[in-house]
């Protein structure tokens, strides 16, 4: 048998089995679904420069943020959510709102997901991290 | 066996049907990453799955995520060039229908 028969056939297993696995997942994915909703309720609360720009940062942006340190750089959504006070869907809207600013990398499977901090949003965090800890220590 | 060789930005890739079928899984499923139960149905079992995305990431196709006791892949730049030129391939050999019609037209 040819080589080329061969490597025909292995890509053709391949593909085979990937459609039945992305078939699978996809009607798994219809039960973990949800969309993202940014909070509405977010009171600013700090100004901040970091990677050459003005940000403004809200309280839950900030705890987000904080929680994602605390973990080394990389957490679980559902740990934001916890930290947060907030549902699901709007700790998803707040990491893709983190996300639309450079701050964390989203890293999602429908059943999973995982928020991941650029350095900028290293950057960030520990800024707010030296600014809350000025504030108490000044309050 | 013989492999399938794929060749991205001057690297040459050696793969079983097992890693290509994890690429374009992870390509092609909709989503940014899966988990190690979505790697065990393209490549038959866990311990295929394993071994599979430990090669993958070997090559540096796959990034791993590693997050209070569960893990989730996703492909790097690299790794979706390679998933892309399978498509590539499988398209022109007429191949690719299944994807097309798991995804549901889709893609």
């Amino acid at each position: 048998m040819s080589e080329a028969f061969n490597e025909l056939r292995e890509l053709a297993k391949a593909v085979e089995r990937a459609a039945g696995a992305i078939a699978l997942m996809r009607r798994r994915a219809a039960r973990h679904h949800i969309e993202g909703e940014v909070p509405k309720r977010q009171r600013p609360l700090l100004k901040l420069e970091a990677g050459g720009t003005q940000l403004e940062v809200t309280d839950k942006q900030a705890a987000a943020l904080l929680v994602v340190k605390g973990g080394g750089g990389v957490e679980a959504l559902n740990a934001i959510a916890r930290a947060t006070g907030l549902n699901s869907r709007l700790a998803l809207g707040l990491a893709k709102q983190l996300e639309q600013m450079g701050l964390v990398k989203l890293v999602a499977a429908p059943q999973r997901k995982v928020v991941i901090l650029t350095p900028l949003g290293w950057e960030v965090a520990e800024k707010v991290e030296q600014e809350l800890e000025k504030r108490s220590s000044v309050g | 066996m013989t492999p399938l060789i794929v060749e991205i930005d001057g690297m040459r890739f050696e793969l079983g049907w097992r890693e290509a079928a994890a690429l374009i899984v992870m390509r092609f499923v909709g989503w940014g990453a899966v988990t190690l139960s979505d790697l065990e149905l393209a490549t038959g079992n866990y311990v295929s799955a394993i071994s599979t995305v430990a090669r993958l990431k070997a090559l540096g196709l796959v990034n791993e995520y590693n997050v209070r006791g569960f893990k989730l892949f996703a492909l790097t730049e690299l790794g979706e060039k390679v998933a892309d030129e399978l498509r590539r391939r499988a398209e022109g050999l007429g191949l690719w229908k299944p994807v097309e019609e798991a995804l549901g037209g889709a893609r």
